[in-house]
């Protein structure tokens, strides 16, 4: 059995899941650790495992989206234009 | 009393200014001044200065109207405000003004000694009403989403926290530009921290200056100053002056870096370290996820090749196991694709820094890793070593169904240590 069973590529890794908005990156960061840990465990049973790494790769995907999202910007609040170099 | 002074003569103005004039100067003497600039104010002209002298001990009060000329300032030093400074004073009674004014000549900063003891006074006032105290220390974010600056347009620090910030994290940075010495020092640093704090995008503010004189660093060690930084909701973080400057605004920042680069390093995280951090959770999950599924493999196979469990149990057993196979064959899957096709940026940044060091291919790594858990989660001997058995039919093949046995039929048995025989005695029921 196993590999012979259809629907193989059914799991969804980059789907976010219930990972809410306001979330701090900080938090998603240590449930995903947590996931880890527990999956590494080896406690888990099959169906405990698939939701752990079903979770676990969507917060990782999550968390890397948020750290691929986030841009370089330099305003100056006192009037200077906006965008200008860094380091200047 | 009033009635009793005589009328016969009525003194002028100027009479009696006079006399004040020479009372003053025959009974006073030149004499040596320390105090703290206030409320300075210059001609037109700026040849002239005009300002008071307050005891800036704790517990003093005292406080005297001074002028000086621009020129009687010790070369390559700037009155300001806030600034401790000692000057040869000569009292005078101002004749226009009609008032005791002193006349400040050869003003220079204050000895060190006296300005840190007038700090130490201040910070253990201050620090008496907790201002210092660890407890009220505000946390940093772990993940900024904007930083605000604080620091002086076109400085070295300006430059140094921009640089650093562009190193480790390339982020949302506004710019607050004030004075950061000087007479303007207090009111725009204080100004600027309150607008950063107003700010919705930035929710942790740097407050960066280069290492300086401590006539040049005292207004950080300014009451107004301290307590904008303990007033801001935002975190503070100070990067002001190089150690051993410690300035009270240090002391009451949430928290300090030695220098402004070393208050970025605190505030902004390393984005390469952060994507190898969620690379490495990604391995391991696969991992996890792939020896749950081969430890399940291996429980089914096992348990599904069991005499007695196949046929009368279909629906009972078979079923649900295929079920679970199809979790783990699912499991596995997601686990193998997590592995192999890591992050876009993930790649291009390992490439980099593989060029950069020379390092390893941990890509191949990586693969290497999961083939690894694969062939561990399918070597048959670690059933074994748990205390199951291989059951070979008479022509050695693996039996897998207890329906394919034929009553009398020689079966050999592979345990961890060796083989053993065994018959058939009864077919499944």
């Amino acid at each position: 059995m196993g590999d012979a069973v259809p629907d193989l590529s059914s799991i969804e890794i980059t789907e976010p899941g219930d990972i809410p908005e306001g979330v701090p990156f900080e938090d998603a960061m240590s449930e995903l650790e947590d996931c880890v840990d527990r999956l590494e465990s080896g406690d888990a049973g099959l169906d405990e495992a698939l939701r752990l790494f079903r979770r676990g790769a969507a917060l990782q995907a999550w968390c890397e989206a948020r750290l691929e999202a986030i841009r370089a910007q330099v305003e100056d609040l006192t009037g200077g234009e906006p965008g200008e170099g860094v380091g200047s | 009393m009033v009635d009793d002074v005589a009328r016969a003569r009525v003194f002028e103005v100027d009479e009696v200014v006079s006399a004040l004039e020479r009372v003053i100067s025959e009974n006073t003497r030149t004499v040596y001044i320390r105090g703290e600039v206030v409320n300075l104010r210059s001609g037109r002209d700026g040849r002239l200065l005009w300002f008071r002298l307050e005891d800036p001990r704790e517990g003093h009060d005292a406080r005297v109207d001074c002028f000086a000329y621009a020129t009687d300032v010790e070369h390559g030093h700037e009155l300001a405000d806030g600034a401790m400074v000692q000057a040869v004073a000569r009292p005078e009674f101002s004749r226009r003004d009609g008032r005791l004014i002193i006349r400040l000549r050869r003003i220079e900063p204050a000895g060190e000694g006296e300005i840190l003891r007038m700090i130490e006074e201040r910070r253990r006032r201050l620090g008496a009403e907790g201002l210092f105290d660890e407890a009220i220390k505000r946390p940093l974010p772990f993940l900024p989403t904007g930083v605000g600056l604080v620091t002086a347009a076109g400085s070295a620090a300006r430059a140094d926290v921009l640089m650093r910030i562009e190193g480790r994290f390339p982020m949302r940075v506004v710019v607050a530009h004030a004075a950061m010495q000087g007479a303007a020092c207090v009111a725009e640093v204080t100004r600027a921290i309150a607008a950063l704090d107003a700010d919705p995008r930035v929710d942790v503010i740097i407050v960066a200056r280069g290492g300086g004189s401590l006539q040049d660093l005292l207004p950080f060690s300014d009451e107004t100053v301290v307590r904008a930084v303990r007033a801001s909701s935002t975190p503070v973080v100070a990067g002001i002056g190089h150690d051993p400057d410690t300035t009270l605004a240090c002391l009451a920042a949430d928290a300090r870096g030695a220098t402004p680069t070393a208050a970025a390093d605190l505030v902004v995280p390393d984005r390469a370290l952060m994507l190898e951090d969620l690379d490495a959770l990604r391995r391991r999950l696969a991992g996890g996820a792939l020896r749950a599924a081969g430890r399940a493999r291996r429980e089914l196979d096992l348990i599904a090749a069991r005499p007695g469990l196949v046929r009368p149990h279909d629906a009972v057993v078979r079923r649900p196991l295929e079920a679970a196979g199809a979790l783990g064959a699912r499991l596995g899957r997601a686990a193998r694709d997590a592995v192999v096709m890591p992050g876009r940026d993930l790649r291009a940044l390992r490439a980099r820094r593989m060029l950069a060091i020379g390092a390893a291919d941990t890509g191949s790594a990586a693969r290497l890793a999961v083939h690894t858990a694969r062939l561990a989660a399918c070597d048959p001997a670690r059933p074994l070593a748990e205390g199951f058995a291989l059951v070979r039919d008479d022509a050695g093949a693996l039996v897998q169904s207890a329906g394919s046995l034929p009553a009398g039929m020689l079966l050999s048995l592979q345990f961890r240590d060796g083989l053993v025989a065994a018959r058939v005695e009864e077919e499944d029921a």
